[in-house]
């Protein structure tokens, strides 16, 4: 009995983890080191030996970028690393795969000079990013031109996660910023998070490089930081901070400020102090916020009470709004009729009132789809991401 | 032998449970047990003609309302949990967890109400982490058409949103269909409303049927019945209704009624929004809501619950039990069945009853099952043996 239930604990912190610490080690050891409390991280990245993040160019300017680190050899550059989200990875580049030549340009050391490669693919880009690079696949050893859409210097976002306190992190500490539409909290922003390692540190540089096709002019976008040791969030922001539009993209602070059930270890072992659950004060207010957002009320007691039980509660924050759109009370609440709530729930996730055509379309794909609301829901979610 | 003895058992719970409350100390004792009342085919009927109607029932009016004791209107300070909030996290702890079984794959129809549509997606879509093979088709197309679409698919699991009495299982039993049974697996709590002036303090079970049903004389429907005492004492009670083909309807007359005829509204209403609307015009007013319905203008009377005082009419109440009057939602499987796809069904019964299912029940706007329900539930499952 005890054994079976404690087996089930296991799968959901499993699964817990999966979510929360999309752990990402690559782009941390970028940062491994002391790093001073600068506004400008770039001028005070500590030397990485075997090549350059190619394309982050310190003087921000409109370069494009593969994500890859690179040495150079006689026979072209060696893919070393791949960012986590990048260009590179879209486009499977693979660590140990050699880019021979870009645009019909061999790189890399040719004929006894150097060929930079970040200088060649800046270069060689069309206006939109793309450029075919010939690679020899690392597995197979077969040539290949391949055609990859690069990531541009402006959809990324930069900054510094910023710790108040000298707390000493535990080794495992991971912080996790990511980018978030407050417009329509259901979307997500595909690339929109980034995971890097916060022990030892008091700041922490990020760069976030999010799809920007998953951007919508029209919606508000911020970015927050939270930082988990041990499965547990042990640091959170309370202000995140505003970005896209018109903000700036670059140099973007964040704060963090630890949680006050738990106590961090100032001096000495790593320990955290164990409490139960890992639903804090921040996530219930989330979870309340989308409550009055979709039901216009608070979450009732027993409701509450769910979020606080439920083993993955982060998760669920990112499925309740479809799970309220569905329930009864919504659906009484625009009218009590097919045709009511499908116009509000289509207002509410398109981000605008449908066409007569529009909402008959859908009325028919509602019967079509024998009358379940969540997967009407969840087309039309669908329906706006492609 | 010994099974279906269970399965009757654990049906009849569904049954009872709503009525649970008529102990001989107070007035709800005179309920007639649902089982003896002649009706059942009407109420299937009621809930075929208007399958939308029943659904509706189960809602709440968005407003910009404030909610039950405790929760404060829409937009006012951050919500904090307090002592109350940690006693329900306790009692939802003592929900079984849910233990996987087996190597589960094929595909669960689920047919029936609509109210219960995004419940049944929340657990499918939770199912579906433990077992990836399984995939759940949900066809709602209401209560009314559970049991017909059982006959025609009998490893389908169908969803009700009302208690199933014993007799229509022995009316769906077939060559095909061998072992139908009944699980509680959510509620809904209906709550007494009046106007917001209505100085009535609380009202019990026998009160409750001299009011709204026929039992009494029509001249005898004052204010007084419900020992209120000043002007409003001899002033009639109006009666505030949706109509008698909804699902409410249709449950209170035989869930909770017993099958009385009950008085009917002056105006037949639409939708529990309606009815509020109208209550909240009318000082003389009186209605059976959804409990979560609470709108402006009106108030919930308190039930006098088993042992004469009042019951409170929070969540705490609603989820221990102590709160008399409460509406069972239902998945109808035949545990007769032995193929993939039935055994994959019965299983998704077996998380519904857990504590993940339960959650679930409660992000759908729903009150999870009383706990010796549950537990009564997953017993007949353990018991059947291809688990």
């Amino acid at each position: 009995m005890w054994r079976s239930s404690f087996r089930v604990a296991a799968i959901w912190s499993a699964m817990c983890g999966l979510v929360c610490v999309s752990a990402l080690p690559v782009q941390a050891q970028r940062f491994t080191g002391p790093i001073n409390n600068s506004s400008d991280l770039y001028n005070n990245l500590p030397a990485w030996q075997g090549g350059n993040w190619l394309g982050t160019s310190l003087v921000p300017t409109q370069d494009w970028k593969l994500g890859v680190q690179t040495d150079d050899l006689e026979i072209g550059v060696l893919v070393r690393q791949v960012a986590p989200g990048s260009a590179a990875e879209r486009a499977n580049l693979e660590v140990n795969d050699l880019i021979v030549a870009v645009g019909g340009q061999q790189v890399g050391i040719v004929d006894g000079r150097f060929v930079d490669f970040s200088a060649e693919i800046r270069r060689r880009a069309d206006q939109s990013g793309n450029v075919s690079l010939l690679v020899q696949d690392t597995r197979s050893g077969r040539l290949a031109s391949i055609r990859v859409r690069l990531d541009g210097n402006q959809s990324a976002l930069r900054g510094t996660v910023v710790r108040r306190d000298r707390a000493f992190l535990p080794a495992d500490a991971r912080v996790t910023v990511s980018v978030q539409n407050i417009s329509r909290p259901i979307y997500v922003v595909r690339n929109g998070e980034a995971t890097y390692s916060a022990s030892g540190q008091n700041s922490i540089p990020f760069e976030i490089n999010y799809d920007p096709s998953y951007i919508d002019p029209n919606d508000a976008y911020q970015v927050q930081a939270q930082i988990v040791s041990n499965g547990r969030i042990i640091y959170h922001t309370l202000q995140p901070v505003r970005v896209l539009g018109s903000s700036r993209s670059d140099g973007i602070q964040i704060e963090v400020v630890p949680i006050q059930n738990t106590t961090v270890a100032s001096i000495g072992s790593p320990v955290i102090s164990a409490g139960y659950g890992s639903v804090n004060d921040s996530l219930v207010a989330q979870y309340s916020q989308i409550y009055r957002r979709y039901l216009g009320r608070n979450p009732y007691d027993v409701e509450l009470a769910a979020f606080m039980v439920s083993p993955n509660a982060a998760s669920e924050l990112q499925t309740l709004p479809l799970n309220l759109m569905a329930s009864q009370q919504y659906y009484d609440a625009v009218g009590n009729n097919n045709t009511m709530w499908i116009t509000a729930v289509f207002q509410q996730i398109i981000g605008r009132a449908p066409s007569l055509q529009e909402r008959d379309q859908w009325l028919k794909f509602f019967n079509d789809l024998r009358g379940s609301r969540m997967e009407v829901l969840r087309q039309l979610a669908n329906s706006k991401r492609v | 032998m010994l099974r279906s003895g269970g399965l009757v058992v654990a049906s009849w719970i569904g049954v009872v449970l709503a009525v649970s409350w008529l102990s001989p100390s107070n007035g709800w004792a005179q309920a007639k047990p649902a089982t003896q009342n002649p009706t059942s085919q009407n109420s299937q009927k009621a809930a075929t003609q208007n399958p939308a109607s029943g659904q509706a029932s189960t809602s709440a009016r968005l407003t910009a309302s404030s909610g039950q004791a405790g929760n404060p209107p829409a937009g006012a300070n951050p919500v904090k949990p307090g002592g109350a909030v940690q006693d329900l996290v306790a009692m939802l702890g003592g929900i079984d967890p849910y233990r996987p079984v087996g190597n589960l794959s094929g595909k669960v129809q689920v047919f029936g109400s609509t109210a219960m549509d995004n419940m049944v997606h929340a657990w499918a879509t939770e199912f579906k982490l433990f077992h990836p093979q399984v995939t759940v088709e949900v066809t709602a197309a209401g209560s009314g058409d559970a049991f017909a679409q059982l006959k025609q698919n009998p490893q389908a699991l169908v969803m009700l949103s009302r208690p199933v009495k014993p007799e229509e299982l022995q009316q769906v039993k077939s060559d095909a269909i061998k072992d139908p049974v009944a699980f509680v697996v959510a509620r809904e709590a209906l709550g007494v409303f009046v106007h917001a002036s209505n100085p009535a303090k609380s009202i019990s079970g026998e009160q409750l049927r001299a009011v709204f049903t026929k039992q009494s004389a029509d001249a005898d429907l004052k204010w007084q019945l419900l020992d209120v005492t000043g002007p409003l004492a001899q002033q009639p009670i109006r009666i505030v209704a949706r109509s008698e083909t909804s699902g409410t309807q249709a449950f209170l007359r035989d869930f909770v009624f017993g099958g009385m005829e009950m008085r009917v509204s002056e105006k037949a209403h639409e939708s529990n929004g309606d009815v509020l609307g109208a209550l909240a015009n009318d000082p003389l007013g009186i209605t059976i809501c959804g409990l979560r319905a609470n709108g402006l203008g009106v108030r919930v009377l308190p039930l006098v619950g088993r042992a004469g005082v009042p019951v409170p009419n929070d969540d705490a109440a609603v989820l221990s039990g102590q709160y008399p009057m409460t509406r069972n939602l239902t998945l109808v499987v035949d545990l007769g069945q032995k193929t993939p796809e039935a055994k994959a069904a019965h299983e998704l019964v077996h998380f519904a009853l857990c504590r993940s299912g339960q959650l679930a029940a409660i992000r759908a706007g729903f009150f999870p099952a009383e706990l010796p329900t549950l537990r009564a539930g997953l017993n007949l499952l353990e018991r059947d043996k291809f688990r």
